[in-house]
């Protein structure tokens, strides 16, 4: 749902409205903090008209969404990643290295040799494995 | 009748087919529908395509078949870290999260995207190179062959040999991972420049520029090549997980410099690095299809998989290789695979899950000339045209014929939009720019001004099939331009002192000379009237009025877009570039009577 055209269902408005409410959130917070001007309980009296306006006039709201959205995305694939590259120093490293000191490689990194493979056949097509 | 879905996707090259009975009913890539050049993401455009072309809808499918194993992959790609580390953790960064997504679960996928599906309707999985061996053999015109599959990467598998009769392929011995010439191909892609999975081609192009100064280093460096036609990589050049090139600082020290950035100038030693991997490429190649027939000892040879799309290294498999026929599938990379993948359902045995359907090739193939996309009717290209405001005639197929001929004759270049979309990479007369091959200086002006692309990169000819001998030394037909082959010697003209690099590119080589490549040598497109009637009939309406039945035939798009798909699509790059005329099904186009000067455009442009 990138674009205004697209918005059909209630569930689209709810969508647009809601995804408005952790921003508003977000300043709750800050300015409980005292970052921002404002009071929490008035942040807090925003999110339920954010959510109405994004549900009576999605096409106004709907850019915000569209913003907010990206930037969601956007740190949501930065922490994964910053997961996942923790996961692979922490158990993929290690077991590599494990796997080694028995003898054992995954790839095939010889030079020498030919290096057709005998087919062991296509398997069953069932199976997605 | 029994329907059967086939997919291929979430990698590059999305693509869905259909089957009716056994018979190829529709065929789409995701791209011509998302205008997302080599659109990667699951094919969801495609396959409602192809069931609107068959007037059904997912609950009457019998099975979808997708054309790789999940699971598999998966487990591979883990090893593979696991065998690559402490290398490999940005990749693992990103690859991994993407798999977790979504694309183990495939079935769960597949049901979500086609709800209507039976609950009882099965989702079955072929393996990568059983999909492409299934794409190469199946539509072909082969009784029984040998089958050769070379790509990057599928499972584990980069190439393999199989052998194909009747309704079976029995699959008899592969090359595994990190070996791959796809692998090697696309790492020298990317080292020149030019973008992977896509930009193959141009290094194929760029390579009669070069000199084969680096042949030896690589084949005692890089790769080396067996006796028995297989192959090995030294890794110790090459970083398979890298994600922006797949080359490595060993590899930038001893080939002369980093990695060329898209912008940059093309240097000699890109030019002699791109011709060095291609004559690598067909050694290899050329062993691997000795190894095929010393396998097979059958006469045939059906090729399929990525590599199988450099055209120049075919024509010398024909040429030098020891089978008798070729037949190499149109769409022979990942979105051919879609094809594959329900042909191997449709003929796979019971006990593993398949319809056990038998087969009768047929005489010439099984892919109606590769045109097995949708097609949109007069009306609805005249009410795309109209929303456009465009400035159109609607003439009768003769009249609109002659009318093409004669903006061709006097120079100009023409959009032909006519019948089902193409099923592939190449555009094959459905879906084609046009022009004439006898002007010197077609070829730079179609590339720098029409289609905005490099220079140095040659158009194909078409050709009416029964006079291309003499124009070209082609052995048989080549209706799906994936044949490069010599110009006919009485058609060649002397060059009396070779220019260096891409300056000859200026140079007159033949009578033809908007679709002679430097080193002679032209990728043929052989038109016949059983399969491609209505551009035949255009051909010899050329051929009645100039003496001359070869026309320039380029796919219609421009650099970064995807060819285009419906009336609407061609209007627009019609407008943007420098098209003189449109013919879309009935409809004769004049580019200074538009009222548009442009508009803006269709595509997600994709950098080279």
């Amino acid at each position: 749902m990138s674009r205004p055209e697209t918005i059909r269902s209630l569930r689209d408005r709810f969508a647009i409205g809601a995804s408005l409410i952790p921003p508003v959130a977000l300043l709750m917070i800050a300015s409980r903090a005292g970052w921002v001007p404002g009071s929490p309980r008035a942040y807090l009296a925003a999110m339920p008209v954010v959510l109405g306006l994004g549900m009576l006039f999605p096409i106004f709201v709907e850019p915000w969404h569209r913003r907010f959205s990206r930037m969601r995305a956007w740190l949501g694939g930065r922490l994964v990643f910053l997961l996942f590259l923790g996961v692979y120093g922490v158990a993929v490293v290690p077991m590599a290295f494990l796997m080694r000191l028995v003898g054992q490689r995954p790839i095939d990194l010889s030079r020498s040799g030919s290096s057709w493979v005998r087919s062991k056949g296509f398997g069953s097509l069932r199976d997605p494995f | 009748m029994h329907y059967v879905l086939g997919i291929s996707g979430l990698y590059h090259d999305s693509a869905a087919a259909l089957l009716g009975d056994g018979r190829i009913l529709a065929a789409v890539q995701e791209e011509r529908l998302s205008r997302r050049k080599n659109d990667a993401r699951f094919p969801e455009r495609a396959i409602q395509s192809c069931l609107d072309q068959a007037g059904i809808t997912a609950g009457d499918l019998a099975a979808v078949a997708f054309y790789e194993k999940p699971i598999l992959k998966f487990s591979r790609t883990l090893e593979v870290f696991l065998g690559w580390a402490p290398r490999g953790g940005r990749a693992f960064a990103r690859a991994i999260p993407d798999w977790l997504g979504g694309r183990l679960d495939l079935r769960g996928r597949i049901r979500s995207a086609l709800p209507k599906l039976r609950v009882d309707c099965p989702i079955l999985f072929t393996t990568h190179h059983e999909a492409h061996a299934a794409s190469a053999f199946f539509p072909s015109p082969f009784a029984e062959a040998a089958i050769l599959t070379v790509d990057g990467v599928g499972e584990w598998a980069t190439t393999t040999i199989a052998r194909g009769s009747g309704a079976t392929i029995e699959p008899l011995e592969e090359i595994q991972f990190p070996h791959s010439l796809g692998l090697l191909y696309s790492a020298f892609t990317a080292y020149c420049g030019f973008r992977v999975n896509s930009g193959e081609y141009k290094l194929m192009g760029l390579a009669p520029y070069g000199d084969p100064h680096w042949v030896e280093t690589l084949l005692e460096e890089v790769v080396s090549l067996h006796e028995d036609g297989s192959f090995r990589l030294n890794l110790e050049y090459l970083d398979p997980l890298a994600e922006d090139h797949l080359t490595n600082e060993r590899f930038h020290d001893r080939f002369g410099g980093p990695p060329r950035r898209p912008d940059e100038p093309l240097e000699k030693r890109h030019l002699d690095l791109a011709r060095s991997i291609q004559v690598v490429t067909e050694r290899a190649l050329l062993g691997l299809v000795r190894r095929a027939h010393e396998q097979t000892g059958s006469a045939h040879l059906c090729l399929a998989g990525g590599v199988a799309l450099n055209c120049v290294a075919n024509g010398r498999i024909l040429r030098e290789g020891p089978f008798q026929k070729l037949w190499i599938q149109p769409a022979a990379g990942d979105a051919g695979a879609a094809l594959g993948a329900a042909l191997a359902a449709w003929h796979g045995p019971l006990d593993r899950g398949g319809f056990g359907a038998p087969r009768i090739p047929r005489a010439s193939d099984a892919m109606g000339g590769g045109f097995l996309g949708p097609e949109e009717t007069p009306e609805a290209v005249e009410a795309s045209l109209k929303r456009l405001d465009a400035v159109w005639e609607r003439l009768a197929p003769e009249v609109l014929q002659e009318r093409v001929v004669e903006a061709l004759i006097a120079g100009k270049v023409v959009g032909w939009v006519q019948g089902r979309m193409e099923f592939g990479p190449r555009a094959l007369g459905h879906r084609s720019i046009l022009g004439d091959p006898r002007s010197p200086d077609m070829q730079s002006r179609m590339n720098l001004k029409v289609k905005f692309r490099e220079s140095f990169r040659p158009f194909a000819p078409a050709v009416l099939a029964e006079r291309s001998a003499e124009f070209f030394e082609l052995t048989g037909e080549s209706p799906y331009m994936l044949l490069v082959a010599p110009v006919a010697g009485a058609q060649r003209i002397p060059v009396a002192h070779e220019a260096e690099g891409l300056d000859r590119l200026k140079q007159v080589r033949s009578t033809l000379p908007a679709v002679t490549h430097v080193d002679g040598s032209v990728r043929v497109q052989t038109v016949d009237p059983d399969r491609n009637p209505q551009f035949y009939a255009l051909l010899k309406h050329f051929e009645a009025k100039t003496g001359c039945p070869v026309l320039i035939n380029t796919s219609f798009n421009v650099r970064g877009e995807p060819v285009v798909g419906s009336a609407e699509d061609a209007y627009r790059c019609f407008i943007n570039s420098q098209i003189d005329v449109l013919a879309v099904g009935p409809c004769y186009l004049e580019r200074e009577r538009q009222l548009h000067a442009a508009l803006p455009r269709s595509f997600e442009a994709i950098p080279d």
